[in-house]
């Protein structure tokens, strides 16, 4: 880093004590490119209050100012870009973001700065930026140009961060887990289950998103369980869970996803800055029961003004005292409908923060609790039946105005910190991505799990659960309940944990104080500035389903899914009804619960590994001798061998135009090969092809043809018949999988009486075609047969020994040409696949042999005009299309055959298989072009086909093509126009039949 | 075996000290897939092994036969290739079975070690918890996207097999080596199928 | 990610098998008439509720099963072999009955 560094201020709001900081670990960060210091233990917000910086962001449409509010992953406000370059992430939140030296990060979506930032021009005409605004606005003019038009500067104006432009250089990676059970959130409730889990003999997995166990409780000196302080219980039960042979403690891990039948998707940041590092970990837990303990999450009450930086929830202030050392602020008002803020205001006033009330919305007489009690001791101001209407201040809130609700009597309390509390909301997300439904709890305020739909349970504040002694009974019961429901049972079961249980008087629901006068916006949903205004709209407007509300004014659709704000949204929407809430329901509760890298999702599987790659066994070779790889399916295969000097075109002529003078040799081991076994296979081969195979002898091969239940071409491909009842059937390669499945389902499905056996031997053979007119003289010097055409004759299969330097390799011989000349194939065992291939090429190097790739092996055959399944055969063929009409056997059933006969696929202008010549060889007949007959008509031109395959012919000298044309064996001899609009080329193409190279087939034969 | 002698991946981290696993690859003299109900029964006299009969099992001796189906086995051995197959597939056949020469279909590799389970829960969704996939066991699953036959020949701490289609082996090997730096590998030396491992 | 009971295989992840449609239609006599056949090739129910349908234990067994799957709920009530299945097998398992452990 050479950029020169501000001098780094001192951390004027950390605590002299306290804290689950280490202060022996001083760390120094940068933001927004001024240094800090902060220490080990820190999150990056805790760090920034720290040192007093609040303002972290801009709001995502009106620009307004925004601080940290929370201090877990439910944050709204405080996403920054963390780190730059190749490993830069958008949109982290600050408060989930663990410190560490030398970190960076930047606060997103403002211009010039943070402090001064243009869209707030936004902010200030905020009334004119209604919910829907742009749905209405920017259409006009009414055409999809008027849209895209203004999208782009709405897009940079309502941005968040920028993604990385290079490549991530961390590594992600994925694992499988099972257990008896699942316990998501190592909070009170959390280890409680899992130690019963435990207990019981269950294997357990504990996941928490945080780096160390206790959720709520971590940190808070005040509380004990069992008789020791809450962090000496949270630190043994931590050790005594790590040390057990059956539980797996999973620290810094989100539960991000419940899926189908108890799978859960978990995703752990593994911390470290070392670029080759594992970066995250996402695991696919199969848990047969879960519980659920995650907490609960404190939700705002809107009132004007209520985003000012300086807002924080009431509990994560809390937090900030008593686990990162932290004031959050000098001066405090509390503003709270229930009995927690109580607790909060006094753990501020232990640590030195003024506070200047306690404004809470209920009368004094529902001030029962113990903390109020404690409150009312300690002598901090109570304003009870009082609400805060406003918030002032420009970019940190400098006061409050509070009007009591009985005698309207306001009055203006200058503070720099307003703690907020509306209640709590169970963090029910995965119980619902479950499937479970929820019930909306009056007393709570809040929906809380109803009925599970999986093998699941909540348990503690995401149950809806109140208080430390309750959470920990409750998780220890879900923990013993989980273990039992699987027989697993204690033989002493350990008594539940005990704490001391705390009286709490009623929350009084409170969703917005109704503003005074057209101030500041009551915010609902901080992320995507939904205020209480854009919901009233929305209602006004007829968008009373809770869907549409979502829709329609965004609310709870940013990053964090609205998990501050949409309880008080749906609360409002009810009000404004005037239904119950829990009528109005919720919006449905989808995966992550937050966001998930793309990073971890890929895993390792990114780069050459995106998906698995196939290699054949003379894939070395071929890469040794300077092969060009072209994929097939998942195959690596050589596209030609280029030459010093030679393009891979080149390359391919030459080759193409070797086999026909001499002789070449190409890789065929990805055809599929599937071996049939039984005393019934000829039957299911006559069922299954359109020709007959029960006249096929030992030793001979045949070519066959088959269709889809459709009547369309499926496939095609050789039979062989090894022995009486032993065959071996060829796929196309993309057709492989396909075919063996289908034979499966035949013989296990729809033919069990038929005594036929089937296995996959694709990648038993390495297979080998050699083809050319010196083909067999190159085979007579290495096998042990006489490969006369008297011996093996065009169309045999024979079993011959090929001898090689490195021994005597088996091979199965077929006497079979795709490429028209006179060939064959060696198929030996694949570990031995390079020995022959050497072997051939030795043998043939006097004779001019070459190998040859896929580019000229198509050449070859479209000069031959042999089809290929997935171009000629495209799925809407059928065998007379393609000239194999006389295929089709008349005596006998098979598969496709009965649709063949209906009228679409008989009709007198189906698109015929046909070859085209270019009348120029200058000119390129275009990839893809469709055949008219007149180039120059206006559109739209009638297509009466389409160019299936093309290529330059080495042998011709000439652009050939195979085509489909509209009734095509009618128009041999004429001339038709190959047009490509996209390419805006052209060429004049002769219409003859499909085949240029030798079309009675002598060559082959010969 | 050139498939599977691939050198550690770039940018493998290795950590000091023991390695948490070991890896190597596996020699398959024969591999030989039976199929029928009326196997069994001819197997001892065929092939001088028993075709085991529970699902995802194994019968180990000099013929390791690995149940891949209801009525499909695999037999394998390591150092001795097995003769006289077109014999024997007649005889399966007039049985109403079959006998299909996969010998060269297939390579193997072999995990052991600490962590081994762990290497292998990176790509494959089946639980290698001692408990539920014990010595004996076998299963076929997938690691990563590519099919894969699993089997845990025994030993202290297991060693499992993983056999997966040779035109894959590259692939798996580099996902097995990628999976097993976060822990330190090492790289054992090719050896023949090994049979049950009985320490 | 379903988990689906293979008869053979017990519970296995969905990564291990691929999918084969409806598994209640059936191929007509080969005599049927063109509106059987066509019937049978291009009209298919789509129930909301239970429903049989065929996969195949592609990366485990090579067994086709019949999968009683809820289309509402991806809950599987059980699965048995598609055909009669080799000698002893065919049984119908219950899901909800045998360990979800994804190995046999």
């Amino acid at each position: 880093m050479t950029v020169p560094r501000k001098p780094a201020p001192a951390q004027p709001f950390r605590l002299p004590h306290g804290g689950a900081i280490d202060r022996s670990q001083p760390l120094r960060f940068r933001f927004d490119g001024c240094d800090h210091d902060g220490f080990a233990g820190d999150t990056l917000a805790s760090a920034l209050l720290a040192n007093g910086v609040h303002l972290v962001g801009r709001s995502f449409k009106y620009h307004r100012p925004r601080g940290i509010v929370a201090a877990g992953a439910e944050e709204p406000n405080a996403l920054v870009q963390l780190d730059t370059g190749a490993r830069t992430e958008p949109n982290v939140r600050a408060t989930t973001i663990e410190l560490y030296d030398g970190l960076v990060a930047a606060s997103q979506n403002r211009w010039p700065s943070l402090r001064l930032d243009a869209g707030a021009l936004a902010s200030a005409v905020s009334r004119l930026l209604p919910a829907g605004f742009y749905y209405k606005t920017f259409m006009w003019p009414a055409s999809p140009r008027g849209w895209r038009f203004y999208e782009h500067w709405i897009r940079r104006a309502a941005g968040l961060g920028v993604g990385a432009s290079a490549s991530d250089p961390g590594r992600y990676a994925h694992r499988h887990a099972h257990c008896d059970v699942l316990v998501v959130g190592a909070g009170p409730a959390g280890l409680a289950a899992a130690r019963a889990a435990a207990a019981s003999g269950a294997r357990v997995i504990v996941c928490d998103e945080e780096r160390e166990p206790g959720g709520r409780l971590r940190g808070v000196a005040g509380a004990s369980v069992d008789g020791t302080s809450a962090p000496a219980w949270l630190a043994a039960v931590g050790r005594e869970l790590a040390a057990h042979p059956q539980v797996t403690m999973l620290a810094r891990t989100t539960a991000f996803g419940y899926y189908d039948h108890n799978l859960v998707g978990l995703v752990e940041r593994c911390p470290g800055a070392a670029s080759e590092h594992l970066r995250e970990r996402v695991w696919h837990v199969r848990a047969r029961r879960v519980v659920l303990a995650t907490g609960a999450h404190e939700r705002p009450i809107a009132y004007a003004g209520n985003d000012l930086p300086g807002t924080l929830l009431a509990g994560a202030a809390r937090a900030y005292v008593e686990r990162f050392a932290v004031r959050p602020g000098r001066r405090a008002v509390v503003f709270t409908n229930n009995d927690t803020a109580h607790a909060a205001a006094l753990v501020l006033h232990a640590a030195g923060v003024e506070i200047a009330a306690i404004v809470d919305v209920r009368p004094d007489t529902a001030l029962v609790g113990h903390w109020p009690g404690q409150a009312r001791a300690a002598r901090l101001p109570i304003l009870a039946g009082s609400v805060v209407e406003q918030a002032r201040g420009r970019l940190h809130v400098r006061g409050v105005d509070v009007a009591s609700r009985d005698s309207g009597a306001r009055c203006a309390i200058t503070c720099d910190l307003v703690c907020v509390s509306g209640g709590w909301n169970p963090a029910v997300h995965l119980h619902s991505q479950a499937r479970g439904t929820l019930r909306y709890d009056d007393a709570l305020a809040t929906f809380v799990p109803a009925a599970a739909a999986q093998a699941v349970a909540s348990a503690g504040a995401a149950n809806g659960c109140d208080g430390l002694a309750a959470a920990l009974a409750e998780g220890h019961a879900a923990g013993l309940a989980a273990a039992a429901a699987l027989d697993l049972v204690a033989v002493t079961p350990p008594p539940a944990p005990a704490a001391t249980v705390a009286t709490t008087g009623p929350l009084e629901a409170c969703w917005s104080i109704p503003a005074r006068s057209r101030g500041a916006p009551s915010f609902v949903d901080w992320q995507n500035d939904v205020t209480t205004a854009d919901v009233a709209l929305a209602v006004r407007e007829g968008y009373t389903s809770v869907e549409h509300l979502k829709r329609y004014t965004t609310l709870g659709m940013g990053t964090d899914q609205g998990k501050t704000a949409n309880v008080v949204g749906l609360a409002l929407l009810a009000q404004l009804l005037n239904r119950p809430v829990q009528s109005i329901g919720t919006t449905t509760f989808r995966p992550p619960y937050t966001p998930v890298t793309l990073g971890a999702v890929a895993g390792h599987e990114a780069g050459p590994f995106l998906e698995p790659t196939r290699r054949s066994a003379l894939h070395d070779w071929h890469a040794a001798h300077g092969a060009r790889f072209v994929t097939a399916g998942l195959w690596l295969r050589p596209h030609s061998y280029p030459r010093p000097g030679e393009t891979p075109d080149d390359a391919a002529n030459r080759e193409a135009r070797n086999v026909r003078t001499n002789a070449g040799i190409v890789d065929v081991s990805t055809l599929g090969k599937i071996e049939l076994q039984g005393r019934d296979v000829a039957t299911l081969l006559d069922r299954v092809y359109v020709n007959r195979f029960d006249n096929l002898a030992v030793g001979r091969c045949r070519y066959g043809l088959m269709l889809r239940d459709d009547g369309i071409v499926q496939d095609d491909g050789t039979v062989s018949r090894i022995a009486p009842t032993h065959y071996l059937v060829t796929t196309t390669t993309v057709n492989a999988v396909r075919v063996m499945q289908q034979l499966e389902y035949l013989i296990q499905v729809e033919w069990p009486e038929l005594d036929v056996y089937a296995t996959s031997v694709t990648e038993q053979w390495c297979a080998a075609a050699l083809s050319g007119p010196k083909s067999r003289a190159i085979l007579a010097r290495i096998v042990d047969i006489d490969v006369a055409s008297a011996a093996v004759p065009f169309l045999a299969i024979t079993r011959c020994t090929v001898n090689t330097p490195a021994g005597a390799v088996p091979a199965r011989l077929l006497r079979v040409s795709y490429s028209g000349e006179l060939a064959f194939e060696l198929h030996v065992p694949a570990d031995q696949g390079p020995a022959m291939w050497e072997a051939v090429l030795a043998a043939g190097e006097d004779l001019g042999i070459m190998a040859y790739g896929t580019e000229a092996m198509s050449t070859l055959r479209i000069e031959k005009g042999h089809i290929v399944v997935g171009a000629e055969a495209d799925g809407r063929t059928t065998a007379d299309d393609l000239g194999m009409g006389k295929l089709v056997n008349a005596g006998k059933w098979c598969i496709g055959k009965p649709l063949l006969s209906r009228e679409a696929l008989v009709a007198p202008d189906r698109w015929q298989l046909v070859g085209l010549t270019a009348d120029e060889p200058a000119v390129p007949i275009p990839r893809g072009a469709k055949l008219v007959a007149d180039p120059d008509r206006a559109a739209p031109n009638p297509m009466l086909g389409h160019v299936t395959s093309w290529c330059w012919s080495p042998n011709l000298d000439a652009w050939i093509a195979l085509a489909l044309l509209d009734n095509g064996r009618a128009r041999h001899g004429t001339t038709l126009w190959a047009v490509s609009p996209l390419a805006d080329a052209r060429v004049r193409v002769r219409v003859g039949p499909p085949a240029f190279v030798d079309p009675d087939g002598e060559r082959l034969r010969g | 075996m050139a498939d599977a002698t691939n050198p550690r991946p770039a940018g493998a981290v290795g950590i000091p000290g023991a390695p948490g696993v070991t890896l190597g690859p596996v020699g398959i003299a024969s591999a030989w897939n039976v199929q029928g109900a009326g196997a069994a029964a001819l197997a001892p006299a065929l092939f001088g092994t028993r075709l085991p009969t529970e699902a995802n099992t194994l019968s180990s001796g000099p013929v390791t036969a690995l149940w891949l189906g209801p009525a499909s086995w695999l037999l394998v051995t390591g150092a001795a290739p097995l003769h006289s197959f077109e014999a024997r597939r007649d005889t399966l056949n007039d049985a109403g079975g079959a006998l299909f020469d996969v010998s060269a279909s297939r390579v193997a590799f072999v995990l052991h070690g600490p962590r081994a389970q762990e290497v292998l829960a990176a790509g494959c969704p089946l639980d290698f918890d001692p408990r539920v996939f014990g010595p004996g066991c076998c299963a076929q699953s997938v690691y990563d996207r590519v099919n894969a036959l699993y089997a845990n020949v025994g030993g202290a701490p297991a060693a499992i097999v993983v056999m997966v289609a040779r035109s894959f082996g590259r692939d798996v090997w580099h996902g097995l080596c990628t999976a097993a730096s976060e822990f330190g590998y090492d790289v054992g030396p090719a050896r023949p199928w090994p049979g049950m491992l009985v320490r | 990610m379903l988990l689906i009971p293979c008869p053979w295989c017990g519970p296995r992840n969905q990564i291990e098998f691929s999918y084969g449609g409806d598994a209640t239609v059936r191929r007509p006599p080969l005599d049927a008439p063109m509106e059987a056949w066509t019937d049978y090739v291009y009209l298919r129910d789509n129930p909301r509720g239970p429903h049989d349908e065929l996969w195949l234990h592609a990366a485990g067994c090579r067994r086709w099963v019949v999968v009683r799957r809820d289309t509402r709920t991806h809950e599987i009530a059980g699965s048995a072999a598609a055909g009669p299945g080799p000698a002893g097998a065919g049984r119908v398992i219950d899901a909800s009955g045998g360990p979800p452990a994804e190995a046999a």
